[in-house]
């Protein structure tokens, strides 16, 4: 069953690594020649490798491996954090460093873990004070800046 | 000599031994907790060295990866569970220790062996390294061209289970290699009419991405609360005496050696060594029908040639630019963002960074010889953890050091999507290790190739190639390991294979 599984992983990672490669064939044609050569020449052999996995799934070609399992909450969970993590990344700017990193920080780990605990606000709050004051202000690393700080 | 010692006169200083001292502490740390590597842990650390002088932010991250490759071991003998991948054979013999009442010994054995483990690597670095960077400079564009190619196939044949998924990995390595203005005529390639991306990919964004990010998107998926359940109350640590330095001197001597050569070359890192260090440690004990039922000494074999790795890896990185491993790659990361180049340059124009930063190796093995032989079973808790706050942090720490690269938010943006890449390619049974190499070596295997052709000067390639004695040594490896696969059926190298995938 698990082998199974992988092998369709293994399908269907195939098909769109091979659509990318072809995507990424057609966007080299438009260079010159000698800029060409060598990502045409590499997209030739991606494409030839992952015709032979995709080929592969179908006799039984497949390597033992490990399958990663996908509980349906926990995907969940992932794909609100990575919005958030994109959120984040885009309010830098907006809010500043410090303000955005301390609401993402109260945020995510509330998301991943929902409970009410004052342990979540100390940890955003202590985590976003050191990185801030640590790197920002004692080790002088440039820090996105916002409206605030 | 006159080197080695202004090195030395140039890293005693207090700032940068506190650098060290905190630096090993957090590879430890980092090294200790199961699923994370020491890649990882140079990579979410490489910020912390922007604001620091290119001696002190070298040491750092030297420092991080000797402590994070001795940590893992930690974890392995207390609890079953390697904090790194290095330390899988440890976690065989070690917990057995732990299992009898014997924790406190195996704690010992690993922190001593991996002490002279790192000691004897970081002197082959010391004593090789410096001479190769002179013989660097006969390294032509051919053999930069060779030499890269070498990398890329020993990349493919070492790092992964599927032969095919390595070459796949590696090509995707060579094509994110090719962004930005390619070296022959300036034309811009996939940069999607991104200014950010006519330079290229930013190593630095891309590798926190590939192994920070990856591994915090598979810690959510997989929605443990925290990393395993920790008691190390009944572990007693008992005070150590000189004797337990010199317990097996024959042992270290060799597997030290082991992890140094199994190091410099290009992908084979401290797992692979570790391995084989076991496995020779076993054929040559008086004793080999004790291994795996819980031995002092095979503890020591496993512990002194994963961090025999630690000095040989940095072998090829400083003096050609060809990472040993992934760990390796990032620190050449951050040797780029110090404005330093690797080979010739850095041994004598810049020898009052690599020596320091050589020196600064040894005193990061005495700092974890102290911590660890004091303190290691402190660190199994940190396994305790909470995942929630854990990959908060680390997301936050590869935000601010992915933007402080280049001041620039797009590189955040270029971390997220490598990120992403990262956790799609684990996923589906991927390695990020030739995907790194790929991206390292394949531009300056298209620069080598591209700076021959105006060298034939129209002539043909192929004998301007064969009148180059160096370049034709390089093929012969490089048909070598091409056929290292076939290799893997011999009874020696399956052995070693078999006991890495058993584990």
């Amino acid at each position: 069953m698990h082998k199974q599984d992988m092998t369709n992983n293994n399908r269907m990672f195939s098909v769109f690594l091979m659509i990318v490669f072809i995507a990424l064939y057609f966007v080299a044609l438009s260079f010159p020649d000698k800029s060409a050569i060598y990502p045409k020449g590499l997209l030739i052999v991606g494409m030839i490798c992952v015709t032979a996995m995709f080929i592969g799934t179908f006799i039984g070609k497949n390597d033992e491996e490990k399958k990663v399992f996908i509980n349906r909450d926990e995907l969940i969970k992932l794909i609100i954090s990575i919005a958030l993590m994109i959120l984040y990344v885009i309010l830098l700017t907006v809010l500043g460093y410090a303000v955005s990193t301390f609401i993402y920080m109260l945020i995510q780990i509330w998301v991943l873990k929902p409970e009410k605990k004052i342990s979540y606000l100390i940890v955003a709050l202590v985590s976003t004070t050191i990185l801030y004051v640590g790197f920002g202000i004692f080790l002088k690393i440039w820090l996105p800046k916002g409206l605030f700080f | 000599m006159s080197n080695i010692l202004m090195g030395i006169s140039l890293i005693f200083t207090a700032r940068n031994l506190l650098v060290i001292i905190f630096g090993t502490i957090m590879g430890m740390t980092f090294g200790a907790l199961p699923g994370f590597t020491a890649s990882m842990g140079v990579a979410v650390l490489i910020p912390l060295t922007f604001g620091m002088s290119p001696v002190a932010g070298l040491a750092l991250l030297g420092a991080v990866y000797c402590g994070a490759i001795y940590g893992g071991s930690i974890t392995a003998i207390l609890i079953a569970t390697p904090g790194t991948p290095a330390a899988a054979a440890t976690a065989k013999d070690g917990y057995e220790m732990t299992k009898k009442g014997m924790g406190s010994e195996a704690l010992k054995e690993a922190t001593v062996a991996s002490f002279w483990g790192g000691i004897i690597s970081a002197s082959a670095l010391l004593l090789l390294a410096p001479p190769l960077a002179n013989f660097a400079l006969r390294f032509g564009p051919p053999e930069m061209f060779m030499l890269a190619i070498f990398g890329l196939t020993i990349i493919v044949t070492l790092t992964s289970n599927s032969l095919l998924k390595g070459i796949i990995s590696g090509v995707i390595g060579l094509l994110i290699g090719t962004v930005g203005m390619d070296p022959l005529i300036g034309y811009p390639r996939y940069y999607f009419n991104q200014v950010s991306l006519l330079t290229g990919v930013q190593l630095v964004p891309a590798l926190i991405g590939l192994y920070s990010m990856s591994q915090v998107f598979m810690l959510i998926l997989e929605g443990n609360q925290q990393i395993v359940d920790v008691n190390v109350k009944n572990v007693i640590v008992k005070k150590p005496v000189l004797k337990d330095l010199f317990m097996y001197p024959v042992v270290y001597i060799r597997s030290a050696l082991i992890g140094t050569f199994v190091g410099a070359l290009p992908a084979a890192g401290a797992s692979i060594a570790s391995f084989i260090g076991y496995n020779e440690g076993k054929r040559f004990s008086k004793h080999p029908e004790e291994f795996g039922t819980g031995y002092r000494e095979a503890v020591a074999s496993a512990e002194a040639a994963n961090n025999g790795v630690t000095g040989g890896s940095l072998i090829t990185t400083l003096t050609l630019g060809i990472p040993g491993n992934s760990t390796t790659a990032i620190l050449l990361g951050g040797l780029m963002i110090q404005g330093l180049r690797t080979g010739h340059d850095l041994f004598t124009t810049n020898a009052h960074i690599a020596y320091p930063f050589i020196i600064s190796l040894f005193i990061a093995n005495f700092v974890f010889l102290i911590v660890g032989l004091y303190g290691a079973k402190y660190f199994a808790n940190i396994a305790k953890t909470p995942i929630n706050m854990l990959t908060t942090v680390i997301f936050v720490l590869g935000v601010m050091g992915s933007y402080a690269v280049t001041n620039n938010i797009f590189d955040v943006y270029i971390m997220l999507f490598f990120g992403l890449l990262g956790f799609l390619l684990k996923v589906n049974n991927f390695e990020a290790s030739p995907i790194v190499l790929g991206m390292i070596l394949g531009p300056i295997a298209e620069q080598g190739l591209n700076q021959s052709m105006v060298l034939a000067r129209g002539g043909s390639l192929f004998g301007y190639f064969a009148s180059r004695p160096i370049v034709i040594v390089l093929f012969i490896l490089i048909v070598i390991s091409l056929f290292a696969p076939l290799l893997r059926d011999t009874k020696f190298v399956k052995r070693v294979f078999n006991k890495q995938g058993s584990e």
